[in-house]
């Protein structure tokens, strides 16, 4: 049923029994067959759906967190490095980016991206790390070579 | 969108063709890096939910090399098949998988092909495969005695 009225919705909160079930199937309206409109029903699966919301929650920040590495692990192999190595690069020269920050670069900004890519290679270099395959990219300026 | 930017998000989105060479390749760690390919691993726009893997063409899957005796085991398509998750999207990532037993590969496929994969190991060649000039002229530390039987 549409609620008709909020401002009787707020005033009759707590007290009047058919408001307090308008509560519960208003968060039940989406459901599926006698969970939707039967109260007694309604109420068991709205508050294991809350529930379920609750978990989710921090659910959410652990798989947004494996998509971000998984993007920016995609990245830095197209340039032909390693997540871990930026890190450890990242952390020597003070760039405190974030993974959500890393992965928009990754997708929206790939030049800044290769940009970070490019430093991580020279200063690996610089430490006389992964130099057998190829030579680090020119045009990189660090610290170390002023 | 102006048509730079449709172009540019058609080309971000196209699928690749990779070509990869399975000639003496361990097909079980082949399987670990064909199927990022598969399923769009391999590129910073991958989504779970979005449908971006690229086409791999495997070729020479005849002359994989097998550790120990898994010959009788596994092969590499039941390999990629293992490695790739479980979910409802794992046919369609199989249908993007082209195995050819030798480097014979049909037109229709060879021309859509636009990389290589690099492989995961050189591959070592027989000491019978060298020419014997380069194998007489190869330099060495010391001689044999003449009087030791090499057998």
């Amino acid at each position: 049923m549409v609620i008709t009225s909020p401002t009787l919705f707020a005033r009759a909160r707590g007290g009047d029994r058919y408001w307090k079930r308008r509560r519960i199937l208003a968060l039940s309206s989406h459901f599926f067959g006698r969970k939707q409109n039967c109260y007694s029903i309604a109420i068991k699966y709205v508050h294991r759906a809350l529930r379920y919301g609750v978990r989710a929650r921090k659910l959410k920040k652990a798989d947004d967190r494996e998509l971000w590495d998984t993007r920016i692990n995609a990245g830095c192999f197209e340039l032909g490095t390693k997540y871990s190595d930026m890190k450890a690069v990242m952390n020597d020269t003070g760039i405190a980016l974030d993974r959500k920050i890393l992965q928009n670069m990754a997708v929206w900004e790939p030049r800044s991206f290769r940009a970070l890519a490019s430093l991580t290679k020279v200063k690996q270099a610089e430490m006389g790390l992964n130099t057998l395959g190829s030579p680090p990219p020119s045009g990189v300026v660090t610290r170390g070579m002023l | 969108m102006s048509v730079a930017r449709r172009v540019q998000q058609w080309a971000t989105f196209g699928r690749m063709w990779y070509l990869y060479d399975a000639r003496w390749q361990n097909p079980f760690h082949s399987a670990d890096k064909i199927k990022l390919y598969l399923a769009g691993r391999n590129k910073p726009i991958y989504h779970p939910l979005s449908d971006c893997g690229d086409h791999v063409v495997v070729i020479n899957s005849l002359d994989i090399a097998l550790p120990g005796m898994e010959w009788e085991k596994r092969i590499l398509r039941k390999a990629v098949y293992n490695k790739l998750d479980k979910n409802l999207l794992r046919r369609g990532r199989m249908a993007r998988l082209h195995i050819f037993p030798y480097d014979k590969v049909p037109d229709n496929i060879l021309e859509n092909v636009s990389a290589q994969m690099r492989q995961l190991r050189p591959v070592p060649i027989r000491l019978d495969q060298i020419p014997e000039e380069e194998v007489v002229n190869f330099p060495k530390v010391y001689d044999w005695p003449k009087d030791h039987v090499i057998s």
